[in-house]
């Protein structure tokens, strides 16, 4: 009976066509989709995807993935580590590309990147000496200062800070003016940002690290920047930004904002339409490039965003390869930075892309991840658009590594550690050193 | 006295010297700037006989991390002798303490008192440490600087033998700022000495150099005037070391040991290859490859295998800084058993630690088949398929764990219960990984009098609260394992008797007696960390609460809410809470802790599953070694586990040991042991002792509910909260303005789900249609008042013997404010008719709970309120909780 099996199993190995009759991923049509952003109901990035159907009569299963970034990236990875995941598209974070990349879960894209990519997102899309292109960029994204313009003119400033120290100085006389008449539990801070221990925090330690003099190219190995950086971050924390800082991720800093407690904050465009929305009538903000470390320095932000990518064991490459090209042509970028968001391509920014050509929504309802509505009139772009510009060309990506999630949980701990604790004492030569061993996919040897 | 001979050892020299400052007011000096180079000459001349060229690191260094990573360095490598020497600029505060080193880039403070330690290398903090931590036997420091005296007064070590030559005595400046170039007269008189030895010595040892720069400087004074006279200290060691071999006698050879240890040393590849060709005769061709491996830059490591570790919100910290560290250890540099080739050196294993609440890992489990149908890619399950529990198990509990981390074994025993007999998924339960005690939390104002902290029963201790008129609060047990283990603990430890295998079933008196006075609606929460961040001192609005409430939490958490630690979502506080708002740890008698067992989650088909779950057991192994795992896990405040698996007593240096704590970290902790039956008859008396629920969901459904997403975490809460009602609940769903264009019309709302009706299904079907359909929305301003008090009517006309609440989902921007009078005032009445009904209301609004309409309504019915954001739905899941029987996993 066995060698009938066994027979049976060899020629099944022979004839073409022949599937397994374990879980057979996917051998239907549908197209299965990857995601942690909800893109299963509403929202532009769906409608791009529906698009898609009409046009091929194909059909895209979406499949919803942890609802924390740190839970899709292990899922994925982990899935594919053990050659069970039955995906075709994967809509990844741009700081896992090089990851996957190397773990062999999605497949090369190319040699080149054609068209009109900015060229700080490609390299998002990029890894290895070679250059060989992995992942085609979706939607990106840069840091912005987000202050409160009634509060600046109040005092007599005309314009956003350009340097951290302007920030910090400015916070500091605004908030001695503003609290003397402010009752204690609204009381007014100079700037919120996202300091809990997770990706946000990692973001925020390289943005003061660059701003500081660090290279975004060889990150983990200078401790000088990295020392003044973490400092510089701190220094803000203990003189303008409340404790509760230490605790707070990219939504429970817009809310401290947006409640009106605090001049400054860093943070995403995708926040723009909810702090207009939820700010009080007759208070204001705008939106600025973040400071810089000196007059002369640049505006360093970090890259986030989405790439998509095929699937190593895709069921569907050609297709999948169209649902990418489609998702990311000139016309789709026009119409996601209509909707919201920050496009890939620099045609979306100067006005020469094709016109997007959705039919017009109440552009009211978008997608679960954010509120991204009434930014814009409806086929306009949004007020932000030529700062959002600017400040993607500053924009750098975090290290492309293959081992940038443990980088990143070093950086967290350390700085973490350091921003609460109440010694100054320097961590960076130690941070340095444990970072550069984290992005090296090596350990300590044999203790 | 012993002499200490480094030769032919792996010797470390670090010598800066600072000459250019760009503060201005920090004068150059020229003379310093040959001090390394010729330093390092003629410590590598064969005359000195001691360092090789390779061991000599010469520095200029223009930030303090220059500085203290070159420290590092050297201290790392260096086995024999570490000779640290610095030349430089030396600052001290005004009462002469807290020595600096200034480098290139630091700057005077403008008040002398503070030099800021990011500017200048602290002698104590920066330096000192450092060479505590290196490998070297012996370690000696020659301080060239002005206040190089200052430095004895810290000089302090545990155990690292070291020897200090401090320029000149403690207060002296040493430097005028015109010395000539070419070297220092302090280094110059030093350099003299090491190279040519002393007159009548075979070596120079450190004493001699000492002494005799003592003898050749007498005559000198310092910049200041006054005499100049180095001093020299040691620590841990009364030995001498020789820091230089060169004599003015007939110069003994150096013995053949020293030279042939040296000639090894000093040609690394050399000795590769000897090794190598010694190695050649048995496997020609496998040495060829490790000569080319290791002479060759290092190959380029392959990600890391990934593992997932599913635990509960309150272990996620903790298990997230012992994953890291093992990550970073050197143990998983080893090789594991089933891996391809990966290179030499490379990690092996990388781990993300997420959390879930207790209900969601259970219905994560019981739908294993879909869980992993999920992540292949496979068609959605039918309809009902799995008990249409969890529709999306991928997305909460999230990924598909290789280790989970319960809070006790009742969680696990649970699990089990609830798993179909063929899930694609089995699970290895390999013991306990830490332990902490069950505890009450007093306010420390008011602690129980007439009961002892440890020892006293139960009974007693609730009979002593309600005296005190205590208000007792506990995580809900359907959310959470520690509620699920107090609720255990309080109905079958009632008289103090340990819960073991032969405690009998809950008595149903009991049961009655203890729910209440933990029955109040709204008294539950998702978990520990969250009921305790609600209690922190700060909030005002919680200053007269907290003085009431006595927590039911775990020894761990209480003690990180005592030491103003980061619980839940509050940040950590920058001091410790005062006494006054700190709790005192009651330890009830007879009550199983939690044990956290570590449970091997095995899925099937994997084609990697050999190597995953040799690296499971590997970092499981590690987990429990006191070398390993079990430091972060102690220093974290839990009980560490011993050598036979039980609970250890805390180590000295953890946070259970601060007085300030509150707790008594000598009282033991027992697992629970009696079994799944016991858990199954706790439930059904907590069953019994709550009245079944009757809830109304009333949801706003106006247009404004679409802006900000606010519809979508609206019905993600209210999906969440319908998950915790228990099979004997009954809801109904809502919402308002109805349909129409008239005032009559819309003041009525729609009856989307029939008040009485049971199951989660109907409701979330509903959730999702509102969220996709346009249609669902209504383009008018809200009549919430209408709406609230027509479901208030509802409710109280049905029959009585259920315990009721309104949820109200409210959206109070648009026209909440402008109804007439007359409705407020209907709404009023119906908020104070009895028998009162409380409302709970998740208030996505922008007013949040402030909100005037909010208040009124939360005030005037004895409610709740839920602020719209993260974390409103498990906040909200657990105020439903309360109010149901909830106490049992959805659906079963």
């Amino acid at each position: 009976m066995k060698r009938v099996a066994a027979a049976v199993a060899v020629l099944c190995l022979l004839a073409a066509g022949c599937s397994d009759p374990g879980p057979a991923p996917a051998a239907d049509g549908d197209i299965v989709l990857a995601t942690g952003s909800d893109l299963s109901s509403t929202g532009v990035r769906r409608e791009l995807i529906r698009q898609w159907e009409r046009r091929t009569g194909k059909t895209v299963r979406i499949v919803k993935l942890p609802d924390t970034a740190d839970g899709q990236r292990s899922q994925l990875l982990a899935a594919g580590q053990s050659g069970n995941s039955g995906y075709d598209v994967l809509n990844i974070d741009v700081a896992w590309t090089a990851e996957f990349a190397a773990a062999g879960i999605i497949r090369p894209w190319g040699k080149e990147l054609g068209g009109d990519f900015l060229s700080s997102v490609k390299k998002t899309a990029t890894t290895g000496s070679d250059g060989t292109v992995w992942a085609v960029p979706f939607n990106t994204d840069a840091g912005l200062l987000y202050y409160r313009s009634d509060l600046l003119e109040k005092y007599g400033y005309d314009g956003p800070p350009d340097t951290w120290e302007q920030l910090r100085t400015w916070s500091q006389e605004i908030m001695a003016k503003e609290n003397a008449h402010r009752p204690a539990d609204e009381k007014l801070y100079g700037m919120v940002a996202q300091l809990r221990p997770y990706e946000g925090l990692t973001v925020n330690t390289l943005e003061s690290v660059w701003a500081s003099g660090g290279d975004p190219e060889r990150t983990a190995h200078l401790a000088g920047a990295l020392q003044q950086g973490v400092y510089a971050l701190k220094e803000r924390l203990r003189t303008i930004m409340p404790q509760e800082a230490t605790a707070m991720d990219e939504t429970a800093s817009r809310q401290w904002f947006a409640d009106g407690r605090a001049l400054f904050m860093r943070n995403w465009p995708v926040e723009y339409a909810s702090v207009a929305e939820k700010l009080d009538p007759g208070r204001q903000f705008d939106v600025a490039q973040l400071p810089a470390g000196s007059s002369e320095g640049r505006h360093r932000t970090v890259l986030g965003g989405q790439n998509l990518a095929i699937a190593a064991d895709a069921a569907h490459p050609d297709e999948a390869r169209s649902l990418i090209t489609a998702l990311t042509s000139a016309r789709s970028e026009h119409c996601l930075l209509q909707r919201g968001f920050a496009a890939t391509r620099a045609s979306a920014y100067d006005g020469t892309a094709p016109a997007c050509d959705l039919p017009p929504d109440d552009a009211r309802r978008e997608e679960g991840d954010g509120a991204r509505h009434s930014t814009a009139p409806p086929g306009r772009v949004p007020p932000y658009t030529d700062l959002l510009h600017r400040a993607l060309k500053d924009a750098a990506p975090r290290p492309r590594s293959a081992h940038y999630a443990t980088y990143s949980k070093v950086v967290q701990l350390y700085v973490s550690d350091y921003l609460t604790g109440q010694d100054d004492a320097s961590i960076a030569d130690e941070l340095a050193e444990e970072a550069t061993k984290a992005l090296s996919g090596r350990g300590e040897r044999g203790r | 006295m012993p002499l200490y001979d480094a030769r032919g050892k792996q010797n470390r020299a670090l010598i800066i010297g600072v000459s250019r400052y760009q503060d201005p007011r920090l004068h150059d000096l020229d003379a310093v700037f040959a001090n390394p180079d010729e330093l390092g000459r003629v410590l590598c001349a064969p005359a000195t006989d001691l360092f090789l060229p390779q061991e000599v690191t010469p520095l200029r260094p223009d930030t303090p991390e220059e500085l203290t990573a070159a420290l590092r360095t050297a201290a790392r490598e260096a086995r024999g002798l570490l000779l640290v020497y610095f030349s430089g600029h030396g600052r001290v505060r005004r009462d002469g303490s807290d020595l600096h080193l200034l480098v290139g880039s630091s700057r005077v403070a403008q008040d002398e008192r503070r030099v800021a330690s990011h500017e200048a290398v602290s002698w104590a903090k920066d330096v000192l440490p450092r060479l505590e931590a290196s490998r070297a036997d012996r370690v000696v420091v020659v301080l060239e600087c002005c206040f190089a005296g200052n430095a004895d007064d810290s000089f302090r070590t545990h155990e690292k033998p070291v020897s200090l030559l401090m320029a000149a005595q403690p207060n002296r400046r040493i430097f005028s700022g015109t010395e000539p170039g070419g070297g220092t007269l302090f280094t110059r008189a030093v350099l003299d000495i090491l190279e040519h030895g002393i007159e009548g010595k075979e070596f120079v040892t450190f004493e001699d150099l000492a002494g005799e720069l003592r003898r050749r400087l007498a005559g000198h004074t310092t910049p200041q005037g006054g005499a100049w006279v180095p001093r020299a200290s040691k620590q841990n060691t009364v030995d001498d070391v020789v820091v230089s071999f060169a004599t003015r006698e007939l110069r003994p050879r150096t013995p053949f040991a020293v030279r042939a240890r040296r000639w090894w040393r000093s040609r690394p590849r050399r000795r590769l290859r000897l090794l190598t060709a010694a190695a050649v005769a048995p496997a020609l061709t496998a040495a060829a490859l490790i000569l080319v491996d290791r002479l060759g830059p290092p190959e380029s490591c392959p990600p890391a295998q990934e593992l997932r570790l599913l635990t509960a919100p309150e272990a996620e910290p903790t298990l997230r800084a012992a994953a890291l560290a093992y990550e970073m250890s050197g143990l998983n540099t080893e090789p594991v058993p089933g891996e391809d080739d990966v290179p030499d050196g490379c990690r092996r294993t990388q781990i993300t630690v997420y959390s879930a609440a207790k209900d969601q890992v259970a219905q994560g489990f019981a739908a294993a088949d879909r869980w992993q149908g999920e992540a292949e890619g496979a068609d959605e399950a039918p309809p009902g398929g799995s008990g249409g529990q969890a529709t999306e198990p991928l997305y909460r509990p999230g990924p598909q764990p290789d280790l989970w981390v319960p809070e006790s074994t009742v969680d696990y025993l649970q699990v089990r219960q609830g798993m179909a007999a063929h899930a694609p998924v089995t699970l290895h339960r390999t013991g306990p990984v830490a332990f902490t005690p069950l505890v009450v939390g007093v306010p420390a104002a008011r602690g129980l009098s007439d009961t002892e902290q440890a020892g006293s029963s139960w009974h007693k201790i609730l009979d002593d609260a309600a005296d005190r008129k205590l208000r007792l609060l506990r995580p809900s047990p359907a959310l959470s394992g520690i509620g699920l283990m107090h609720t255990i603990g309080l109905y079958l430890a009632d008289d103090g008797a340990p819960v073991g295998r032969d405690s009998g079933a809950p008595r149903p008196e009991v049961a009655e007696r203890v729910e209440s006075r933990l029955r109040a609606p709204g008294s539950q929460y998702a978990g520990s960390a969250e009921l305790l961040c609600s209690l922190r001192p700060g909030a005002s609005a919680a200053a007269k609460a907290r003085a009431t409430a006595a927590p039911l939490v775990t020894e761990k958490s209480l003690t990180d809410a005592n030491l103003g630690h980061a619980v839940g979502n509050c940040p950590a506080l920058a001091t410790v809470p005062e006494k006054d708002d700190r709790y005192e740890a009651y330890y009830p008698a007879g009550v199983p802790g939690l044990d956290h067992p570590l449970i091997r989650v095995a899925w099937q088909g994997a084609a990697d599953a050999a190597r995953r779950q040799a690296a499971s057991e590997r970092f499981a192994d590690w987990l429990r070694r006191p070398d390993g795992g079990q430091r972060v896990i102690t220093e974290a405040g839990y009980r560490g586990v011993n050598a036979d698996g039980r609970a250890a007593p805390p180590p000295t240096g953890s946070p259970l040991r601060d007085s300030r704590a509150g707790v008594l970290p000598d009282v033991g902790v027992e697992p629970y042991t009696a079994g799944q039956q016991r858990v199954a008859q706790v439930l059904a008396a907590y069953d019994t002792a709550h009245r079944p629920g009757q809830l109304l969901f009333l949801l706003d459904t106006s247009t404004s509910m679409a802006d900000g997403g606010r519809i979508a975490g609206a019905a993600d809460a209210v999906g969440r909260a319908l998950e915790v009602l228990g099979p004997k609940d009954t809801y109904g769903l809502w919402t308002y303005p109805g349909p129409g264009t008239t005032a009559r019309d819309r003041e009525h709302p729609v009856e989307r789900i029939r008040t009485g009706s049971s199951g989660p299904d109907a409701g979330r079907r509903l959730l999702e249609r509102l969220q996709r359909d346009d249609g669902g929305l209504v383009d008018q301003g809200a009549w919430m008042q209408e709406a609230l008090t027509a479901a208030l009517d509802r409710l109280r006309d049905s029959p009585a013997e259920r315990t009721k609440a309104v949820v109200l989902v409210l959206d109070e921007d648009d026209g909440a404010g402008k109804r007439s009078k007359a409705a407020r005032d209907a709404l009023s009445e119906a908020l104070a008719a009895h028998p009162r009904i409380p409302v709970v209301v998740l208030a996505t609004g922008r007013g949040g709970c402030d909100a005037a309409p909010v208040r009124h309504v939360v005030e005037g019915s004895g409610g709740n309120c839920v602020a719209g954001g993260p974390g409103a739905a498990d906040t909200l899941a657990g105020l439903v909780a309360s109010f149901g029987t909830g106490g049992q996993e959805a659906g079963r």
